[in-house]
């Protein structure tokens, strides 16, 4: 299978899995990040991890991003039974992914993502204490937009694509809230060199290809 | 005899695991650590430990891998809470305030998150599939009894198999695993960890029908909500179903929705106690107490026995 037809099967695995009849008359259709899936593809490519352990570690990622993602739409806003469908959707996706990683017996990566999960949502409520000049933000923003791909990468013993993942993720991430400001400059600088340090080794043209832009 | 008296042989363990619980929820973010601990300090009867340090008993009783299961199962019904919380809208739980009243939806739906991280890892202490299967299964089927639940609000065209299977995935297989699971991390024969599970579940099935019926019997001060509220909030328990056999009855419950008064509900829910729906519900429940005990007597008789024999007895007999 090349490299499109994974991000395929990960993508239609995601969508019958989370598949539900009620929720999806309330909640948005959720988005899957090809980005992410593109990139710890490659990772476990270049980690040598078997072809069908790098489809399921992969699917098991996106489940928790997605449910990460939904939780972060909760608001305040939100019509109620909206906002309630939201909450459990996200439990629901999380429960999923344990559901599934303990089927298969994975123990050490249901701890590495419990680890990412934990992170992830200690970084946002820092996020949220932050003022917006504050340069803490930034890695505040690179742990919650990487941590999973980094827990993924410990898991494969390729502690580089984690380091790469930090970079390239925040990146995409400032790139796209599209804030401008002095430090969010540096910020975007600082992320570009070192993506030019760390881009050089056996990243696949893929990855490099679909993150050209954010280089530039 | 009061709950807490039941398994005092077990004081000992549950304050280790209550010291665990604070240790476990600790980060270097002091308003993680300020909300968790506001969630551990509200109390609450730590009945999911209790359970599993029981089940624990069936087997070979080691504390540091009963620890790591009653504590995740805590953290996970605590993160279930503070999602629940969001969802109803909470302002109030057991008299504090909830994460959401105090700090906002988006920091709960956070802490609940972080708090079902760390319960997973401290799941992740123990190297035993089944015990992982039998967990995850149940946060899968419970969330999806949450979604049910809000999907047949004001639906009152639904049967008693609905209503079971809601209250099934809602409250009791959360008790069936917790009792399940002790034994398993415990070592217990797989015909010991099944009949604990059924015993957790009839416990549970009974507990929540005893819920919904206290909803309407029980008052204001016992319930901490005005007596009726799962009906004004369109949630169709046992005992609407049971009124709703009585045909003029059925046609006044069904008007009930967003928008109707507490003048209309109060006589609605008068209409109900008049019925036999009160008396009819507890005879279900005592029913799944029955089945609770009977379960009971096919296990081997131990301390802990006693202990859930005497348990299952309170929550049948309990009044609020």
């Amino acid at each position: 299978m090349d490299m499109q037809q994974q991000i395929e099967q990960v993508k239609t695995r995601i969508q019958r899995a989370i598949a539900h009849s009620y929720v999806d008359r309330y909640i948005q259709p959720r988005i899957i990040d090809e980005d992410r899936i593109s990139f710890a593809l490659s990772m476990l490519r270049s980690a040598q991890v078997e072809e069908n352990i790098a489809l399921d570690h992969v699917f098991a990622m996106m489940l928790i991003q997605l449910a990460l993602d939904t939780h972060d739409e909760v608001d305040e806003q939100q019509m109620m039974q909206q906002r309630q469908l939201t909450v459990l959707a996200g439990d629901l996706y999380s429960g999923l992914y344990y559901e599934f990683l303990a089927r298969r017996h994975d123990i050490s990566l249901i701890r590495r993502f419990a680890e990412a999960i934990k992170e992830i949502n200690i970084q946002k409520i820092r996020l949220q204490q932050l003022s917006s000049d504050d340069l803490e933000r930034f890695h505040c923003i690179a742990v919650i937009e990487s941590a999973l791909l980094r827990q993924l990468a410990k898991h494969v013993h390729a502690h580089e694509w984690g380091e790469l993942a930090y970079y390239l993720f925040a990146l995409k991430r400032v790139h796209r809230d599209g804030a401008k400001s002095t430090a969010l400059m540096d910020y975007i600088d600082h992320c570009q060199r070192k993506l030019q340090d760390l881009l050089p080794f056996h990243v696949h043209e893929e990855v490099k290809e679909r993150f050209s832009h954010l280089l530039v | 005899m009061k709950l807490k008296a039941m398994y005092s042989f077990l004081n000992g363990d549950l304050n280790r695991i209550e010291e665990q619980l604070k240790i476990t929820v600790q980060t270097s973010d002091p308003l993680v650590n300020e909300a968790s601990l506001h969630l551990l300090e509200a109390g609450g009867k730590r009945i999911r430990p209790v359970f599993v340090l029981l089940g624990g008993q069936f087997g070979t009783y080691h504390f540091e891998k009963m620890k790591r299961v009653a504590v995740a199962l805590e953290l996970i019904h605590m993160a279930s809470l503070v999602h629940d919380d969001v969802i109803d809208g909470a302002m109030l739980r057991r008299g504090k305030e909830t994460i959401q009243a105090k700090w906002g939806d988006r920091f709960a739906m956070y802490v609940g998150d972080y708090l079902f991280a760390r319960a997973l890892e401290q799941m992740c202490e123990i190297d035993d599939p089944v015990a992982h299967h039998i967990l995850a299964n149940t946060i899968v089927e419970v969330c999806r009894g949450e979604i049910e639940q809000i999907s047949d609000k004001y639906r009152f065209d639904q049967n008693l198999r609905r209503y079971l299977q809601r209250i099934k995935r809602k409250t009791a297989l959360l008790i069936a695993a917790s009792c399940q699971l002790g034994a398993v991390v415990a070592g217990a024969p797989e015909a010991v960890h099944k009949k604990l599970y059924w015993f957790g579940y009839y416990v549970g099935m009974s507990f929540q029908i005893t819920d919904d019926i206290l909803d309407f019997i029980g008052t204001e001060k016992q319930l901490g909500k005005p007596a009726g509220s799962d009906l004004s909030q369109g949630h169709v328990t046992l005992p609407v179903l049971y009124a709703m056999r009585e045909r003029t009855l059925k046609e006044q419950i069904m008007k009930v929705n967003e928008h109707t008064t507490n003048l209309e509900m109060a006589n609605v829910i008068d209409r109900i106690k008049q019925t036999n729906a009160i008396e009819k519900s507890y005879e279900l429940g005592d029913r799944y107490l029955q089945k609770a005990l009977d379960t009971l007597q096919k296990l081997p008789r131990n301390r802990a026995w006693t202990a859930l024999y005497n348990i299952a007895k309170y929550i049948g007999k309990r009044k609020y």
